[in-house]
């Protein structure tokens, strides 16, 4: 009995020896496969939000009727989930998506500061005359693009589940109303292990 | 026989090396308002793997916050935030090896109210630095945790009421 002990513990303890190592061997893996490795929002959880709901906005007259690709703008999307999510990444994405269709246009609200600096310089006139552009020829913006980003989280014993739901909204600048708007739900269910090695 | 009894009180030598003994020194320079004195005993403690580096990284994570260095502290605090997640489960070798060996062989998984801190502390770091919309994610999950708590049914000790104050007047102070 007392042998079988002394093994037990052993075991015991050379299991509880192998503690954390580093990440030594990788691969590459496909960016579009689904990542469900935690309950956190992922790549996959953007990937497919974003690719539904710019499907939805160019379908919209205000996009598609449109004689001469919109100009739109994109601004915020609020995050009132309880993660720290980068959304300036999602919106970034909606954008390359919505360019990619080839239906609308975008100014750039983070380049304005930029563009103000630079005309400074090629007014200075250290630029050639047929090369210089200034102040007034710029393009306005048509749509104002902006959004939230909401997560329900229910956690019981050892099963949780996450909901999120990422609403888009254009708004027309000239008018002020809101010309299209819709959402995007995805809910994951999760089980945690309470008794491992 | 004799040298089984040596290693055995050789092995309850190992164990004694605990928690407390470590941190003692980084807490009485806290008392006495020595916070990069007390941070740099806590730092190789927190960024080293080991069973208790959970309560390590709290630790140097508050300390961190009295010395005024928020990024650390915030760093710090959310890496506990993730540990929290990956330790909570019961460790068959591990609870094995503890109760043959020592009972640091088993990881410090965290208390609930402990858990709540985190997030509490954190907003703070967030208001200091006037995040608020990162300070409000962290009041999101302190109710989130205190959702969990009341559902599995904890006593109501085990609630940290501090945290909750915190997250409930951030959520009062974004209505106003």
């Amino acid at each position: 009995m007392k042998k079988i002990i002394l093994l037990l513990s052993a075991f015991s303890f050379l299991l509880s020896s192998c503690g954390p190592k580093a990440f030594v061997k990788g691969e590459y893996e496909d960016t579009q496969a689904e990542n469900l490795k935690n309950d956190q929002w992922s790549e996959t959880d953007m990937q497919k939000v974003v690719h539904d709901l710019v499907g939805k906005m160019v379908e919209h007259p205000s996009i598609s009727k449109s004689k001469n690709p919109p100009i739109v703008m994109v601004t915020q999307l609020q995050n009132k989930t309880s993660e720290h999510i980068d959304t300036q990444s999602v919106m970034d994405m909606v954008r390359v998506e919505l360019m990619n269709t080839g239906k609308v246009g975008f100014v750039d609200k983070e380049a304005r500061e930029d563009i103000k600096s630079e005309y400074e310089y090629q007014g200075s006139g250290v630029v050639s005359e047929e090369t210089l552009k200034g102040p007034g020829g710029q393009t306005g913006a048509d749509f104002i693009l902006n959004g939230r980003l909401d997560s329900i989280v229910q956690e019981v014993g050892k099963s949780k589940s996450v909901y999120y739901k990422i609403t888009l909204n254009l708004t027309n600048l000239k008018t002020g109303v809101m010309a299209w708007s819709n959402h995007k739900e995805i809910r994951k269910g999760f089980k945690k292990q309470s008794i491992g090695l | 026989m004799k040298y089984k009894l040596l290693f055995v009180l050789f092995i309850f030598n190992a164990g004694c090396a605990t928690y407390q003994h470590k941190v003692q020194q980084a807490r009485s320079l806290i008392e006495d308002h020595q916070f990069p004195q007390s941070v740099a005993l806590l730092e190789p403690l927190a960024k080293t793997p080991s069973d208790d580096q959970l309560i390590y990284l709290l630790d140097y994570a508050v300390a961190t916050q009295l010395a005024g260095d928020l990024k650390e502290s915030t760093q710090s605090f959310l890496k506990a935030d993730k540990l929290v997640e990956s330790v909570d489960y019961h460790s068959v070798s591990r609870i094995g090896s503890s109760l043959a060996l020592s009972e640091e062989m088993v990881q410090y998984k965290g208390d609930s109210f402990e858990k709540m801190f985190i997030n509490a502390y954190l907003a703070m770091n967030f208001l200091s630095e006037n995040n608020y919309d990162a300070a409000m994610v962290e009041a999101r999950r302190i109710n989130e945790k205190y959702q969990k708590n009341r559902l599995d049914e904890k006593k109501s000790f085990e609630q940290n009421f501090f945290s909750i104050f915190i997250g409930s007047n951030l959520g009062i102070s974004k209505k106003v």
